[in-house]
């Protein structure tokens, strides 16, 4: 690292890199100058990402889903077939059937199936290869909920957790008894604590329960839990505004810093 | 056919993969693995449908002639090079597509990303009032949370990092939870109904 | 219309300047205001530290794209800093399909930087498409699930993964991302397999979070720019040695003055740096925000006082 100097390290990369990344300058200036107002610049840089993008997004799907898990196994028993056109090259399925190959040919006729999707006449067909998505992904799904997602949850609302991994009620009687003969602010806190999480995650509950009126009890608890709500929104948004300025530092940064060495280094500069 | 034959192939795929999550036999894991392979290569296609929209909605307003087509051009000159170099030099490190992705796509797709952090600061000028008690909760939440999260807060009132962090612990962690809890109720009573077939929403159409 | 009025119908191209003047003030004034270490992040370094050396090794899933990189390479870098520190083996995978590149971009860096040997002490395996079903998979055999590793070597190749099969042969699985899959992370690796996560987050996901981190699913959790910079600050990557070549350069050493430079340009990419700009930000947002609200009551008042006449 000693002696290394940025402007030769861009340089050293090659005039190519160099030219990129001028140009991913130039199209993220692009993107900037819808700040200032609609323009030529921005909608040519915007019209090319959603090209780019959705040309990108096949190409991974065809090399990370489609090749590997179809083309490569059918193709990997291939066999030379003698015709009159000389020797050709074969998927062995078309020319001598094993019972194995229809655990590659199925999902291959659902993915043609559901481009069936394209044409009016024929989009009923492609609820086949959508009823297996659906429902596998909606199996899958289960289990899981159930279990990270709602026993684990009602059973945090009641136990946290202790010292070596063992479990701990969030309150007990004789904690909040202590707060009044006690009255250490720490300690306050820390029993009231667990008080505040289990009756606020029933009163949020208890908005979202919309089979009996907001009145009454439920009135109240639902607006002990808007109150709550608000409260985790608000938090929300404060961890968004982070999350957006970060995302723009790093524009920022690379403007400043890999542009800004890049250009001194396609332009002989120090 | 087209209505009775999705509905049994979706009770069949949700019933095998809860059934399969409880088995712990090596023939159960090369199942799911199947069912990924099956999944993955649907997606691959459904991919090219969106597409291939992409397409015809860009031609057809080259063809008409619609506001804006000259654009649509760059977008289908932008589809069809992103194709081709990436079908015919593959997408290994060092490749062609790769170069488009580094220096191309993502530095445009991130750029897009931090043009919200200028419309947040925007919004929050423009319309972040506190007109009732539940809008100055949350702006009082926001508040501290964003004052507790930099350095800087802890500068202007010592007790203020303490303060957001009690407000994410307690009041947000109890609200996420019982959101959570809600959405999990939701989420499970609806794959439920999809593989039991009494949701059929998804099915669309009439016949 | 009177000034408040006006006030609140700015043109929103003002509050656009004052934001890029806010963004860009700390790179020509840095503060280098000092971070303070929360509960979460701090429980995911202190486990890491009572983690034997040469223990098992750490499962690092870097599940996010270039787009989210500015939150999440930071904290990457610096836990995978910190386990190679303690000697802790790292093995490295991505269920991004656009990971691969940057993932092994960070993993190749830092061990290069600290002398770590591919194969022994860290391995990257690459990309496998599937979720969650993915992560299950590696719940049985992680060969199933990676017959090669990213540079399609065979696994066992690697000295490193001879003795790694499952969950159970991982000391830490944590995971960097910028979606819902750390989810999956936990209810699938954690507990279907028992396998201890943790996870590092973009800011917007963080929130949601927060109830994993009180049932215990969660280790601990990095959150955002500044849980970034929270780690880092514990692992202590740039501060001190930054300290060292600033005086050196400031008193005329050349080769110091070069490194500074360097150290300025990569210091660049480290959520430290960047919660300078964070601060000043969040002021700006806060102090428009209390304007906003002032100049709202003071309309309703004159509302009110030209309605009574």
């Amino acid at each position: 690292m000693m002696g290394i100097d940025p402007v030769a390290n861009a340089a050293s990369q090659g005039i190519i890199t160099n030219i990129m990344v001028l140009v991913a300058a130039l199209l993220t200036l692009g993107i900037f100058s819808f700040l200032y107002k609609d323009n030529p610049l921005y909608k040519f840089s915007e019209y090319l990402l959603v090209g780019v993008t959705a040309g990108y997004a096949l190409i991974i799907d065809f090399f990370n889903s489609i090749k590997p898990n179809l083309i490569e196994p059918l193709w990997s028993y291939r066999v030379i077939v003698p015709t009159f056109l000389g020797d050709m090259t074969l998927p062995r399925f078309l020319v001598d059937f094993h019972p194995i190959d229809i655990l590659y040919i199925i999902p291959g006729i659902l993915g043609l199936m559901i481009m069936l999707r394209l044409f009016n006449k024929t989009s009923k067909w492609s609820r086949w290869p959508i009823a297996f998505y659906i429902g596998m992904f909606a199996g899958l799904n289960i289990p899981a909920s159930i279990q990270a997602q709602l026993l684990e949850q009602v059973r945090g609302s009641i136990l946290a957790q202790g010292a070596g991994g063992s479990s701990v009620p969030i309150f007990t009687y004789q904690g909040i008894a202590e707060i009044f003969t006690r009255p250490n602010w720490d300690f306050i806190l820390f029993n009231l604590n667990g008080v505040l999480m289990f009756v606020g995650t029933m009163c949020v509950l208890s908005y979202f329960f919309f089979s009996m009126e907001h009145k009454g009890w439920l009135g109240g608890t639902s607006r002990i839990g808007i109150y709550y709500l608000m409260l985790g929104f608000g938090a929300s948004f404060g961890y968004t505004v982070m999350a957006r300025v970060s995302i723009l530092l790093g524009r920022v940064q690379f403007m400043i810093f890999d542009a800004r060495y890049h250009f001194m280094a396609l332009f002989g500069m120090q | 056919m087209t209505r009775t034959v999705p509905l049994v192939i979706a009770f069949l795929a949700g019933i095998t993969m809860i059934i399969q999550f409880f088995i712990p036999h090596q023939f159960s894991v090369d199942f799911l693995a199947w069912m990924n392979r099956w999944a993955l290569i649907i997606l691959g296609f459904a991919t090219l449908i969106g597409l291939i929209s992409l397409i015809k909605i860009n031609w057809s307003k080259v063809m008409k002639k619609s506001s804006n087509w000259g654009f649509s051009i760059v977008t289908l000159i932008a589809i069809f090079t992103t194709l081709f170099i990436g079908f015919v030099w593959g997408k290994e490190d060092g490749s062609p597509i790769q170069f488009e992705y580094d220096y191309v796509m993502m530095p445009m797709q991130a750029t897009m990303f931090s043009l919200l952090a200028f419309y947040i600061v925007s919004a929050s000028f423009r319309t972040f009032r506190a007109r009732t008690p539940e809008a100055t909760l949350l702006l009082a939440g926001a508040i501290v949370v964003m004052f507790g999260m930099v350095p800087i807060g802890k500068y202007i009132w010592g007790d203020i990092p303490g303060f957001a962090q009690w407000i994410l612990d307690v009041p947000n962690m109890a609200s996420k939870r019982g959101i959570m809890i809600g959405v999990a109720l939701g989420s499970i009573s609806m794959s439920l109904k999809i593989i039991l077939g009494i949701e059929r929403n998804w099915l669309g159409g009439s016949d | 219309m009177n000034f408040w009025d006006k006030l609140t119908k700015i043109d929103r191209r003002y509050i656009f300047i004052v934001v890029a003047i806010g963004v860009l003030m700390p790179y020509l004034f840095p503060m280098n205001l000092p971070v303070d270490i929360t509960r979460k992040v701090a429980a995911i370094y202190d486990y890491v530290e009572a983690l034997p050396e040469h223990a098992k090794p750490v499962l690092v899933s870097l599940d996010f794209d270039p787009s989210t990189a500015p939150e999440l390479a930071p904290m990457t870098t610096a836990f995978v800093q910190h386990c190679f520190r303690r000697n802790i083996p790292v093995v490295a995978m991505t269920l991004h399909p656009q990971g691969p590149g940057l993932a092994q971009g960070i993993m190749a860096r830092v061990a290069a930087d600290m002398g770590k040997v591919y194969g022994e002490d860290w391995v990257f395996l690459g990309f496998k498409a599937g979720g969650s079903i993915v992560i299950r998979t590696i719940g049985e055999d992680i060969r199933q699930a990676f017959p090669q590793d990213y540079y399609n070597n065979p696994l066992d190749s690697n000295t490193l993964m001879m003795s790694v099969t499952n969950y159970k042969d991982f000391s830490l699985v944590i995971s960097f991302s910028g979606s819902q899959i750390p989810m999956s992370w936990i209810a699938f690796a954690h507990e279907q397999y028992g396998a201890n996560v943790a996870t590092g987050l973009t800011a917007v996901m963080a929130a949601d979070f927060y109830p994993y981190l009180q049932t215990g699913q969660l280790v601990g959790l990095i959150a955002g720019l500044k849980g970034a910079a929270e780690y880092e600050s514990l692992v202590d990557t740039r501060l001190g040695h930054s300290a060292e070549v600033q005086k050196l350069a400031l008193e005329g050493d050349k080769t110091a003055q070069k490194e500074a430079q360097l150290l300025l340009s990569t210091r660049s990419t480290s959520a430290t740096r960047g919660m300078d700009a964070q601060s000043i930000i969040h002021m700006i947002v806060i102090f428009f925000i209390i304007v906003a609200n002032i100049s709202y009551f003071f309309s309703l008042r004159a509302q009110k006082q030209e309605g009574r006449k």
